[in-house]
């Protein structure tokens, strides 16, 4: 049940779903990516993550707790997000920079990764996206191989700190 | 006390000190490849009041200069920092940090004005960040409840929102503190602060009124409201009070809010020496036992040690002051100072909760390796976190402020 105190993350991923209706996939990533550099912007310069050798994780996905209330509310992969995340999957891999992307495995991942790059960026740095796994049961890690390539490790160096997250990073400083 | 030991401590601080100043000004909360080898601003704070107490004045500034120069847009000052000043933290909120950096920096203007403040005060680097002061000045003012006049935290000193999330006291002395702190360096660059100083004023009625208990005859941890904006607080989700005794009860006269003889400190630093005080090890302890968030085993901290021993000192009371720094002289390692001790019994006990508990992380892990390593542990002795760069600070103020008192030393 919602408390109307704590409706809000609710409606902003019931608003994803609508707007994929509305505007189509191409024009609600772009949302998503405004809003999460528009975020970054306010809060300066940053570098996020536990550190590990040169790469950089997350041990907890921040925004698992609201998705998987949604999912609990609507049920399994709501159609709106499956279509972003398939269509993402699908643009990056005609993408001639593919090594910027983000790699994707839920909707929330191009809101933070817009956020992650532009705080990045302030603080002088580039960021690679090495991989990623949704907060929900049963779904598969989604990798960058060119950004994996990139970094100079190799997919069992990701796999492993994966073990113990669920968001794998790199920042390169910006010649 | 043995004073030669004493000296000798004071000696190996001022080192471990300037060793652990990272070259862009920020102080390490402990050495590259341990613990935590970033720049937290509420230890930095400490370490720049340490490096003014020890007359590095120098130090002091050039760690200014990088707290000042990684300020948020917003005017926050993050939870913790790279080397580089970007923002690195994990943590929500932890407002203190704008209290004590502006706290500091009036510190730092007093000290290299001393006798002669008109002429020599650096007015010039005050001048140099007055736009950061204002924004750190309007972050705080940004966080206050209008209702109650009091600063709101998610964290505070401890980092545990499940006692500090609300109107919180160690926050809410050194916001305080801050905001007169920037009302004097606004005065002396001849700056109209006159609003300012109003809000400093009703914050600190707000923290003698509404965080002490005279009933109790104590300070009080918190008053737990879960937003800032909440109004009337009454219907705030989380409304209730933490009355539970922390050492930081002691924060209005450490951070000059009232005088250290006002019989509502006395009587909190007595129920904090009562209730804290640690029979076992000696050294105090920062909040009771059963909050069991005891990283390493419940035990005393060398830094809250050091902070009451101030009062016994401002009070006159040798014997206590003595007693309390002696403790930290003793217990010290190596001339080097811990987090916290505690017992391989409660090491044992907090570790078979955590683990039971599935809590447990990495980081830990690789903390309960070196405290299993450290030469204390075969003593019967958990030392956890070692070095930890704050209480270093902590002993300079302290230990200054007995020699002044009681050894007739500058």
């Amino acid at each position: 049940m919602i408390r109307l105190g704590s409706m809000l993350p609710q409606a902003f991923l019931i608003g994803i779903t609508d707007l994929v209706d509305l505007i189509g996939a191409e024009m609600t990533v772009e949302w998503l990516i405004r809003i999460g550099t528009e975020l970054g912007e306010t809060q300066g310069p940053g570098l996020e993550g536990d550190p590990e050798g040169d790469l950089n994780y997350l041990p907890m996905c921040p925004f698992s707790h609201e998705l998987i209330r949604y999912i609990d509310m609507f049920g399994e992969r709501p159609e709106g997000f499956k279509i972003i995340v398939d269509y993402v999957k699908e643009r990056e891999a005609a993408d001639e920079d593919k090594v910027e992307c983000p790699a994707v495995s839920s909707v929330l991942c191009l809101l933070h990764h817009a956020y992650r790059v532009k705080r990045a960026e302030m603080a002088g740095q580039k960021t690679l996206h090495l991989a990623c796994k949704s907060p929900l049961t049963g779904s598969k890690t989604a990798y960058n191989e060119e950004a994996i390539e990139k970094a100079g490790v190799t997919k069992k160096d990701v796999d492993k700190i994966m073990e113990k997250s669920i968001c794998v990073f790199k920042f390169v400083k910006e010649e | 006390m043995d004073i030669k030991e004493a000296d000798k401590l004071y000696k190996n601080c001022m080192k471990i000190l300037v060793e652990n100043q990272h070259p862009n000004g920020g102080f390490y909360a402990s050495p590259p490849g341990t613990r935590y080898p970033f720049i937290y601003p509420r230890d930095h704070s400490i370490c720049i009041l340490g490096t003014i107490s020890a007359g590095l004045l120098g130090e002091a500034k050039k760690g200014l200069e990088f707290m000042l120069s990684s300020q948020k847009p917003s005017g926050e000052f993050s939870q913790r920092y790279d080397v580089d000043g970007n923002d690195t933290s994990y943590k929500d909120l932890q407002i203190d940090g704008n209290g004590l950096i502006l706290y500091a920096l009036n510190q730092y203007l007093k000290a290299t004005g001393g006798l002669f403040f008109e002429s020599l005060a650096d007015r010039s680097f005050c001048e140099q960040y007055w736009e950061a002061i204002e924004k750190a000045v309007y972050f705080i003012l940004q966080n206050k409840n209008e209702e109650v006049n009091l600063i709101h935290t998610i964290n505070s000193i401890h980092e545990y929102p499940a006692y500090e999330h609300g109107f919180e006291i160690y926050a809410n002395s050194t916001c305080c503190a801050g905001l007169f702190g920037a009302v004097k360096i606004g005065e002396a660059l001849g700056k109209d602060v006159e609003e300012w100083r109003l809000h400093a004023e009703q914050v600190k009625e707000a923290i003698l009124e509404r965080l002490y208990s005279p009933r109790r005859r104590s300070f009080i941890k918190c008053i737990r409201v879960k937003y800032k904006s909440s109004e009337p607080i009454g219907y705030d989700a989380y409304a209730s009070s933490v009355i539970d005794i922390d050492a930081v009860e002691y924060a209005p006269a450490l951070f000059g809010l009232i005088d250290e003889h006002d019989l509502r400190n006395v009587n909190t630093v007595k129920r904090i020496d009562k209730l804290l005080w640690d029979e076992e090890l000696g050294g105090l302890n920062r909040y009771p036992e059963l909050w069991d968030r005891n990283n390493g085993g419940y035990g005393p901290w060398f830094h809250f040690t050091c902070q009451l021993s101030n009062h016994y000192t401002a009070v006159d009371n040798q014997y206590m002051a003595k007693k309390y720094l002696g403790w930290v002289v003793n217990m010290a390692h190596d001339y080097m100072m811990p987090e916290h001790i505690s017992t391989v019994e409660r090491f044992e006990m907090w570790l078979e909760d955590y683990t039971n508990a599935k809590i447990l992380r990495d980081s830990k892990l690789k903390m309960i390796d070196l405290i299993k390593e450290h030469p204390k542990w075969k003593e019967g002795f958990a030392y956890v976190t070692m070095p930890l760069i704050w209480p270093h600070a902590e002993f300079i103020i302290a230990y200054n402020n007995y020699r002044k008192k009681f050894l007739n030393k500058s």
